[in-house]
């Protein structure tokens, strides 16, 4: 078994030595410093980007939830204005109303008042008539004048049955 | 998968490319220490070409660079935690050798360098070296309290202490043979087998290429499987020695 | 009048919530992926492969005998007790990589000592990893 020549072991052994050195130093000096420094750079780009997101979603939040918020506070001022103006006008209107029947109420009242002095003027109109004609058919028929109070009593008793 | 032979253990010969004496020990510079180098060279290619343009979104190259090094660090720091850091660099070295160095053993006609036990014990008695010199300088000769066992009675210490003592001696042991025996193995089934392929003809060979092809793929993954746990036994030891348990 | 414009303004809003809750669950998915990220343990499940768990509870208890035998025979060597601390030390031995290979079947690692550990960063000691 050559491994187990023993001649060649200080050769072996000596360019071991030798070779490892050189590798240890090209990777100790030149290639560690290099690879972690590429690793970190990308490391560190990578959190930053990772926390770049991560503000730009808490923002976006924070924009969308004032959005939401105004749109509320929108909805809910557009609801008040709603109802507000809904019971104005319904104040309005009834006012419009009272105010309307009130009108009505004391016109018809006048009308009532004027029907009710007309009525009584010509009532008075038809007992003046009548008693003007009671008195000249009595004269024709019996030709005697009753007497203006006799009359009027007689014709104020048959108005009253008749009316 | 040596050139020529018959001999499945011909691929792990040392052959002496350049002669080179130092007193009386022989340092010749043989195919085992240019395959050394060229691992070497290859892991800083890869490397350094990958992350060449770095940018902050990784090429193919570079995701593979990326994905290496964060393999090693994330094993680092899952069983040492971040008082490891600082022995990263040298565990992210052992791994990208091993590693290239199994990988490279998987080419036809290439030399493992990793299936030689002076290399793994060698690798794995640093690491031990290490680790122990980490504990002593942490803890002082607190860090022999490690070798009695808690919740055994006194009576009983002669016995476990020598018996803890073996078994973290044991330790640099299995870890330098697992990757020499698992690599000399694999290499071996995979050239006899391609022994019978060659000596049985395109006809009678065609059940031992598919299993050669078979038993390569396997061996991939041994290749990556080995290396991973050097790694990662290492970053336990480094773990045991840092905080002692 | 209002009810039309309202009816629009809602349908708007709508498109912008859905909007935003997508933006919201893409940023949670990727936050969650990361946290999971640095919990998730880098072992992949699929690469224990019997074989590999095997291979390593033989090499655990061949090292710790060899290491065991290997003292036995230089304490031998040291005190000239020829057989006996080498006998002594193989039983040691064999003890210790029995051992061994009990603590890497019951995922206590490679490590002396036989208790559990329940630091909660030294999860890497209770999954049987070869």
């Amino acid at each position: 078994m050559p491994q187990l020549d023993f001649a060649t072991f200080p050769t072996q052994l000596f360019w071991l030595l030798i070779s490892f050195s050189i590798l240890y130093c090209i990777i100790w000096r030149t290639v560690i410093p290099r690879i972690s420094n590429v690793m970190e750079e990308r490391q560190s780009r990578v959190n930053g980007d990772l926390e770049r997101a991560n503000n730009l979603q808490a923002e976006a939040k924070m924009v969308l939830n004032s959005y939401e918020k105004a749109l509320t506070d929108g909805r809910s001022e557009a609801q008040n204005l709603l109802k507000e103006t809904a019971l104005k006008i319904a104040k309005r209107q009834i006012d419009q109303e009272t105010a309307l029947s009130e009108r009505i109420k004391q016109m018809s009242k006048d009308a009532e008042a004027r029907i009710k002095g007309v009525r009584e003027k010509a009532m008075a109109d038809v007992k003046v008539i009548a008693v003007e004609l009671a008195q000249a058919t009595t004269a024709k028929l019996f030709e005697e004048v009753s007497s203006e109070e006799e009359v009027l009593n007689v014709v104020e008793e048959v108005m009253e049955e008749k009316v | 998968m040596a050139k020529g032979g018959n001999n499945p253990l011909a691929q792990f010969e040392i052959k002496e490319l350049v002669p080179i004496q130092i007193g009386d020990i022989n340092i010749a510079f043989t195919n085992s220490a240019a395959f050394m180098l060229f691992a070497v060279f290859s892991i800083s290619a890869f490397l350094i070409f990958s992350m060449r343009r770095s940018t902050l979104v990784p090429g193919r190259w570079q995701s593979m660079a990326e994905l290496s090094y964060e393999f090693v660090a994330n094993l680092l720091r899952e069983t040492v935690g971040n008082e490891g850091r600082k022995y990263f660099p040298f565990v992210f070295s052992l791994f990208m050798f091993i590693l290239f160095g199994n990988m490279i053993g998987m080419i036809p006609y290439s030399f493992t360098f990793t299936s030689h036990i002076a290399v793994t014990f060698a690798m794995a008695v640093a690491v031990f070296l290490g680790v122990t010199f980490i504990g002593l300088a942490k803890h002082g000769l607190h860090f022999f309290s490690f070798f009695v066992p808690p919740g055994v009675s006194v009576v009983l210490w002669p016995l476990m202490i020598p018996i803890e003592i073996i078994s973290y001696l044991s330790r640099p042991v299995s870890l330098g043979v697992r990757l020499f025996a698992n690599l000399t193995a694999g290499h071996t089934m995979l050239k006899v087998f391609a022994g019978f392929v060659v000596s049985l003809g395109v006809l009678g060979g065609i059940l031992p290429l598919a299993f050669v092809v078979a038993l390569t793929g396997l061996e991939v993954l041994i290749a990556f499987l080995q290396a991973y746990v050097f790694t990662i036994l290492t970053c336990f030891y480094i773990n045991d020695a840092i905080h002692l348990h | 009048m209002t009810l039309t414009s309202n009816g629009l303004i809602v349908v708007h809003e709508n498109k912008n919530l859905d909007q935003l809750g997508l933006l919201g669950d893409k940023l949670n998915k990727v936050q969650e992926e990361a946290e999971r990220k640095l919990e998730k343990a880098a072992p992949e499940q699929s690469i224990r492969s019997g074989l590999g768990f095997a291979m390593k509870i033989g090499v655990e208890l061949i090292s710790a005998l060899i290491v065991g035998t290997g003292i036995g025979l230089l304490l031998d060597h040291w005190l000239g007790t020829t057989p006996w601390f080498m006998l002594l030390f193989f039983v040691l031995g064999s003890v210790a990589g029995i051992m061994n290979v009990y603590r890497s079947v019951n995922g206590f690692g490679n490590t002396i000592g036989f208790h559990p550990i329940t630091d909660s960063k030294d999860n890497g000691y209770k999954k049987p990893l070869k």
